[in-house]
């Protein structure tokens, strides 16, 4: 899937901070496994620490999800709407040309 | 290649097409003249655009000038097309010519949907094989070639005069509709109910088009005339085509009063069409809830309305007409070719059917 943003962590080597950050996250989890492990931390984080702002942005993103979703439906149904319309529309043009 | 999906409208008089790729209807007058190579050389050197005034087109190395452009070099050029349409070169160049405007692109693949009328429905089959192919051609421009490559992948194939109803909003789409189209040639009428076509004797119906007008506004005006120092013998189809369209005929810079020519030729083809329908259809039109027209005469304000009142005094059914009733075949076809190949492209337009107005409510949009 197409992400919709990046962002790139750099550990320096000269950098005490980087250097604990970097051999605590390799430690609790594999190399692959990484980003998920460092989304997590910082979903505990932001959901303890920024309440309000956590639930106002999770119902946001939640509501446009299900808009989306009903945009998504409601193509699908105008498509579907569609074929039913142009079966009939042939059938009849059939008819008409194969009198 | 990209996929477009189009509908092309190639009459007699107009060759009209429309596509998902196109920011307007493309509508070129019908005149197609072969042409020298020389010829084309010099007249190329006066085409900066490709645009429906300045086609000029290069196919199976012979050279070929369209629309306007021909009418400006040979200005007595006569239409030229019959009804033998497959495997007619001059029908070919006319599909070709509103095909290649269709897209910015050089090459691209075309799923499209042509009209016939109802006389050549016999020909449906070997149209649709003729023009399911590739073809090769080029524009030629003061730059050199613009070079087209169109692979046309599917054609479908539907009565002209069935097209309109799919420009009707969808809730009226599967009424009971009479369809009139009055074209330049042909004027066709067709009862369609529910999308079923009426197969009763006499609900469909082929008639004469403008032709029937011009040639009797040529007569009155061979008469009017012919004792003074403009008198005629003939008047050329795009003469009479241009008066009738400008309702004005100059002679140098003098305007002639031809005000009750007009209004007769006008009176004559009205009666001529309202009969036709209601001697051949008239008992089932009143089970109609629509009647539908389209052409080119209809943007002529007085005919329009005065046929409207006609139907609407005998029936009490709304009469309605496209904004541009020139356009409504070929905004039919390119309707129903998104419905038939919706599937061919990712984002279809979906053209708004908003333009289509009722005759009750012209005045009020006039006022």
């Amino acid at each position: 899937m197409k992400y919709k943003d990046r962002i790139v962590l750099s550990f320096y080597p000269d950098d005490n901070t980087d250097m604990i950050l970097l051999e605590l996250i390799n430690n609790t989890t594999s190399k692959r496994y990484r980003s998920s492990k460092i989304k997590d931390i910082l979903y505990n984080y932001f959901k303890e620490n920024y309440k309000k702002d956590f639930e106002i942005i999770k119902k946001n993103i939640e509501n446009s999800t299900e808009t989306e979703e009903n945009s998504i439906n409601i193509i699908k149904n105008i498509k579907k709407s569609n074929k039913d319309t142009i079966n009939v529309v042939n059938k009849a043009l059939n008819d008409w040309n194969e009198e | 290649m990209e996929n477009i999906i189009a509908g092309i409208d190639s009459g007699y008089g107009f060759a009209i097409g429309e596509s998902n790729k196109s920011n307007k209807t493309i509508l070129m007058r019908n005149y197609v003249r072969r042409i020298s190579k020389k010829e084309s050389v010099d007249i190329s050197q006066n085409i900066k655009e490709i645009n429906e005034n300045n086609i000029l087109i290069k196919y199976d190395d012979k050279y070929y000038i369209c629309g306007e452009l021909c009418l400006t070099y040979y200005p007595t050029e006569q239409m030229k097309l019959d009804d033998n349409r497959v495997n007619n070169i001059y029908h070919l160049i006319e599909i070709l010519m509103v095909a290649g405007q269709l897209s910015k692109d050089n090459e691209f693949n075309l799923f499209l949907t042509v009209g016939l009328p109802n006389r050549l429905k016999e020909e449906r089959q070997n149209l649709i094989n003729w023009l399911q192919n590739k073809f090769e051609f080029s524009f030629l421009t003061i730059n050199g070639e613009i070079k087209k490559s169109v692979n046309i992948v599917e054609v479908s194939c539907i009565p002209q005069v069935y097209a309109p109803i799919f420009t009707l909003p969808e809730d009226k789409r599967n009424k009971y509709i009479c369809s009139i189209d009055l074209g330049h040639k042909t004027a066709d009428i067709m009862l369609i109910n529910n999308f079923n076509i009426v197969k009763q004797p006499g609900a469909s119906i082929s008639a004469e088009g403008c032709i029937h007008l011009y040639k009797l506004l040529e007569t009155q005006l061979v008469n009017k005339f012919s004792q003074t120092n403009y008198k005629k013998k003939d008047y050329s189809q795009i003469l009479l085509q241009k008066i009738f369209e400008k309702e004005e005929y100059k002679i140098g810079d003098t305007t002639q009063d031809i005000s009750d020519i007009l209004d007769f030729v006008i009176n004559d083809y009205l009666d001529y069409v309202y009969y036709k329908v209601e001697n051949s259809a008239g008992e089932y039109l009143v089970d109609a809830d629509i009647f539908i027209a389209s052409g080119g005469i209809l943007k002529n304000n007085t005919f329009r309305k005065t046929l409207a009142d006609k139907f609407k005094a005998e029936h009490g059914k709304p009469f309605m007409t496209a904004k541009d009733p020139q356009l409504a075949i070929a905004n039919g076809l390119f309707q129903y070719a998104l419905l038939q190949y919706q599937d061919k492209i990712i984002d279809t337009k979906e053209k708004d059917t908003d333009d289509i107005e009722e005759m009750d409510e012209i005045n009020e949009i006039q006022g």
